[in-house]
């Protein structure tokens, strides 16, 4: 009822659906650009991602097409792809991750950085591959949706990933964390 | 939820990452208002195009800017239709007259938000007043008078840099324009499309 509601355009069931997919959107678009400073241009892209669902509603298909989840995590992703394409790259500002107390997840500060190491790891990925890691990992999508979201063959979405994840590895490894 | 291998892949299967090193990254929060604050943007076109404009819709306004100084001026059709569905700004870089691109590509066009496919948009071309949030943005400012009139098909397209997929764009197909701006004019134009 929410969904054809906000399909008419009526305001309280729009927030209603933000609200309901609001934490999915900004936890993918804040691991997509990654990098600390970018609160402004998640949000830009979270609320450029409910516009666009906004508008394309009437075209959504219940009956055989994407999870709505899905479509809306879609929408938000090719944002950021398109975002970071145009973006010139950032470096990797070294000073972030403290050489010492590496290598445990116990305690506060061992998890910030690990957070902070695997930030900057997946910083370091072409940002299909990011996207294809972060759908999977994060957001438990399947090849089959991750592909068709991406506009690729299911067995790229694989080797994105595959390639992904020994990316990530490898760059943790030499920071002295194990994935 | 553990991958399956795929027999056929080349490439030897990765395993996930360790669960609890994925959970240490915590994610942004949106803000208390973000939802009322989408939901606002969403039924208000204005304000929506303005901010719309910092992802590439400067340059298509341009291009129709550029439509309107390129070509000459016929009589006006007459008073514009009321329903607004679209108001980009442009940015003073790229409506400069300088930088108004003249030369056409008709390949491109600008987003046709609430339009259908096969629908004949009438863009106006209009100049802002300006106000205390300047220029460029067209929120609550009246306009000062209408500079143009230019028709375009509404066809499946996609921007570029825009990878949603298809969407209802305008290109230019019919171009009238009754009043050709000045560069001072051009320079703080908008345009406001009609369908």
């Amino acid at each position: 009822m929410t969904l054809a509601l906000a399909r008419r355009g009526d305001g309280a069931a729009r927030r209603a659906l933000v609200v309901r997919y609001q934490g999915p959107v900004f936890a993918l678009l804040g691991r997509m650009l990654c990098r600390v400073g970018q609160d402004d241009q998640v949000e830009d892209l979270a609320q450029e991602t409910f516009l666009r669902v906004f508008r394309a509603l009437p075209r959504y298909r219940t009956d055989g097409g994407a999870k709505l989840s899905t479509w809306i995590l879609t929408i938000a992703t090719r944002l950021a792809i398109d975002l970071l394409r145009r973006r010139r790259p950032v470096l990797v500002d070294a000073t972030t991750v403290p050489l010492a107390a590496r290598g445990s997840t116990d305690g506060p500060t061992q998890r910030r950085q690990l957070a902070v190491a695997l930030r900057d790891a997946v910083a370091e990925l072409p940002p299909p591959y990011r996207a294809a890691f972060l759908l999977r990992e994060y957001h438990d999508l399947s090849y089959e949706e991750i592909a068709a979201g991406l506009d690729v063959d299911v067995g790229t979405v694989k080797s994105r990933l595959n390639r992904a994840r020994r990316q990530l590895r490898a760059t943790l490894s030499d920071g002295g964390f194990h994935g | 939820m553990a991958d399956r291998i795929d027999p056929l892949s080349p490439e030897p299967p990765e395993p996930p990452l360790d669960g609890d090193l994925l959970d240490a990254w915590q994610p942004p929060a949106p803000s208390l208002d973000f939802a009322d604050r989408v939901v606002a943007m969403a039924e208000a076109p204005k304000r929506r195009r303005s901010v719309a404009a910092t992802r590439g819709l400067p340059a298509a306004a341009a291009i129709l800017i550029g439509i309107a100084l390129g070509l000459r001026m016929t009589p006006s059709p007459g008073p514009a239709p009321e329903a607004i569905t679209a108001t980009p700004s442009l940015s003073p870089t790229l409506s400069s007259p300088a930088a108004a691109p003249l030369g056409l590509d008709a390949r491109r066009g600008v987003e046709a938000d609430e339009a259908a496919v096969g629908d004949t948009a009438r863009v106006r071309l209009k100049r802002n007043v300006g106000g205390p949030a300047g220029p460029f943005d067209a929120d609550g400012l009246p306009p000062e008078r209408f500079n143009g009139h230019v028709s375009f098909e509404v066809e499946a397209g996609d921007l570029a840099g825009e990878s949603e997929g298809p969407e209802p764009i305008l290109r230019a197909d019919q171009v009238e324009v009754d009043e050709q701006p000045s560069p001072a004019e051009a320079d703080e134009a908008a345009i406001e499309a009609t369908y």
